[in-house]
């Protein structure tokens, strides 16, 4: 079993936070491996994701939404959308569960040292990025500032957001959100990510920009941060394909040559650029 | 390379005489030829030109459990493990054996996998020089002959009345140990019998193409209109991969249910939308040419970019068996007019 691939670890559910309600709600679940000598071989960075699973069901690759300096458990936000987060969107606290991984490279945040983050997120787009902010935060001296925009369509689809309004209230990282459209008792921005980024003008000086989304939203972000002047070495976000194996052989998730699994879900926007336009 | 003779009349002596081990060969059952497993060797009807089926199989099933599962109640406990009984395959044709070492470093490389790994260590591969190559046929575009020996532990040549067969690697030199009855020495003109069969295959074959460059030309033309062309008449049916000795996606699934069952994995074709769309409704590869353009490149581009070598050995099935008369080599000749243009 220890060197075959597609056998998962055990874990089980110690935590579920109901992010979002509506037809396709978001779960945080946070879990543990049930057996602890898993943690020698299940070592991650942030960025990284796991194949989250149910024997019987099946597995989605789901990314690790928090940050390895969170130690002891996992966790991954969720959206039902399909068989898989359907079936795990109905388990409760102490239900067993699979997870195989880590997969997929991280971002890079030891050459991000002492540099200003920008995370950008739409909608559950947010999940991805939550450990670099998790990360940042934990080693708050490695960086020079850490700013977050984040947005949804309306307040009662943004995730996370009790621990945003968090880091806002004790200053740990300035945090601005935005909502599609007005609604009753939100008295923060209104109007789409990619023209709040226009509007709040953040300097690339000494900056990375990281975001994820929905493709539409990353299109307009990455157009928009080349306006204000990031290089394309500046500018990160992590992509998502249908996958099954998490370990390149399977065939469904390549992008070009470059298999999302293994060597995304992270890429540069240099990177990025030299793909395919085939995602 | 150490040569020996089998006269034809004892090819089932010499079947018999491999030991205890099992034999899957190329056996005709309803009109069809299919590499299965020879229980009997003087009741199975064994078919040496028929060039229809590739033993891609074996090493690669189908459907592949990968483990089962019970759900203990503290717990899932997953039973792994296939421990594949040795197994020789006879009569491979060189292009098939040849997948098999282009399949190699992707199921090698970063995590290993368990199951084709084990299955490819514990087959020895006993091959069947082509003497009738197909119409379709373009083995040597692709660096390959009808007599090769790449990839194989054994090759058996129809030289007339005997077979020519060259021991290739240890593994065949073991597999032949107990068959000395039936090996006879080579006279050392058998080596330009051999020559000879191969040279009239060779000349036999009359399709070509021209892979110069190709896995560069490629990328110049994924833009261009040409790909919808080309999948204008696909009907997405899939039997090119299903039939391509080098096709190797597959999906994974679970059978059974939360309490007992299995998770499986069986062939996938990425000429379906299904392989790639998300639970979203996205999909990055959303019509035919999407898909048609992705299966060229991937054999001709980012498979060599990934594994050194083209996703491809010129068996020339997905040509044959295509319903719509797609033909790769067309797709690959067009590929060049319009870089030409």
């Amino acid at each position: 079993m220890s060197s075959n691939p597609y056998i998962p670890f055990s874990a089980v559910i110690k935590d579920l936070r109901q992010e979002t309600d509506g037809a396709r709600p978001i779960k945080t679940f946070t879990v543990e491996f049930k057996d602890l000598k898993t943690w020698d071989r299940f070592s991650f960075r942030p960025g990284q994701c796991a194949m989250v699973g149910i024997p019987g069901v099946g597995e989605s690759m789901i990314s690790i939404c928090s940050s390895p300096t969170q130690t002891g458990y996992l966790q991954f936000s969720i959206m039902q959308m399909g068989k898989v987060t359907t079936a795990l969107h109905e388990l409760e606290i102490g239900d067993d569960i699979t997870v195989r991984g880590p997969y997929g490279q991280p971002f890079p945040l030891e050459q991000w040292k002492d540099k200003k983050i920008l995370t950008i997120g739409g909608g559950i787009g947010q999940a991805p990025l939550r450990p670099i902010i998790n990360y940042v935060l934990d080693n708050r001296n490695d960086y020079a500032s850490l700013n977050i925009l984040y947005g949804a369509r309306s307040p009662k689809d943004l995730v996370f957001l009790h621990e945003l309004k968090g880091f806002a209230e004790s200053n740990t990282a300035k945090v601005h959100l935005t909502v599609d459209r007005e609604a009753p008792g939100w008295n923060d921005n209104v109007g789409f990510v990619p023209q709040y980024l226009l509007d709040l003008k953040p300097s690339p000086e000494n900056t990375i920009a990281v975001t994820c989304g929905p493709p539409i939203m990353i299109k307009y972000v990455l157009q928009n941060l080349v306006d204000l002047g990031f290089t394309d070495d500046q500018i990160y976000t992590t992509l998502e394909n249908r996958m099954k194996c998490g370990i390149g052989k399977c065939g469904k998730c390549n992008v070009g040559s470059v298999y999302v699994c293994k060597d995304g879900p992270v890429f540069s926007y240099a990177q990025l650029k030299k793909l395919p336009a085939d995602y | 390379m150490d040569t020996v003779i089998l006269h034809k009349e004892n090819l089932n002596e010499f079947l018999k005489s491999l030991g205890d081990i099992r034999l899957v060969a190329p056996v005709a059952e309803n009109g069809k030829t299919r590499f299965e497993v020879v229980e009997d060797v003087d009741k199975a009807v064994i078919v040496l030109d028929d060039y229809t089926a590739s033993p891609k199989k074996v090493m690669f099933p189908q459907t592949e459990t990968l483990f089962s599962f019970k759900n203990s109640g503290a717990g899932f406990d997953t039973a792994a493990g296939t421990h594949p009984p040795v197994t020789v395959v006879f009569g491979i044709r060189p292009c098939d054996a040849k997948a098999f070492t282009v399949l190699d470093p992707l199921f090698s490389q970063d995590k290993e996998d368990p199951y084709y790994k084990e299955k490819r260590e514990s087959t020895i591969l006993v091959g069947n020089a082509c003497t009738e190559p197909t119409n379709r046929c373009f083995c040597p575009s692709v660096g390959g002959s009808p007599g090769s020996t790449e990839g194989l532990d054994v090759l058996l040549t129809d030289i007339g009345d005997e077979y020519h067969v060259e021991i290739v690697t240890d593994k065949g030199k073991e597999l032949l140990k107990g068959s000395e009855t039936v090996l006879l020495d080579a006279p050392k003109d058998k080596r330009k019998a051999k020559e000879e069969v191969v040279g009239r295959s060779l000349a036999k074959i009359r399709r070509q193409v021209d892979l110069k460059m190709m896995h560069e030309i490629l990328p110049g033309v994924f833009e261009h209109d040409m790909w919808k062309e080309m999948a204008e008449k696909c009907i997405g049916c899939g039997i090119c991969t299903y039939n391509c000795p080098t096709c190797h996606c597959f999906d994974i699934q679970d059978e059974g249910s939360t309490a007992t069952g299995r998770r499986i994995r069986v062939w996938d074709a990425c000429m379906y939308p299904e392989f790639t769309l998300h639970a979203s409704g996205e999909n990055p590869r959303p019509d035919r040419s999407a898909r048609l353009r992705n299966r060229m490149m991937h054999k001709f581009t980012y498979y060599p970019t990934n594994m050194g070598h083209i996703g491809c050995v010129g068996c020339g099935r997905c040509i044959e068996l295509c319903p719509v008369n797609i033909d790769l080599i067309e797709i690959l000749t067009r590929v060049r007019e319009v870089i030409n243009e």
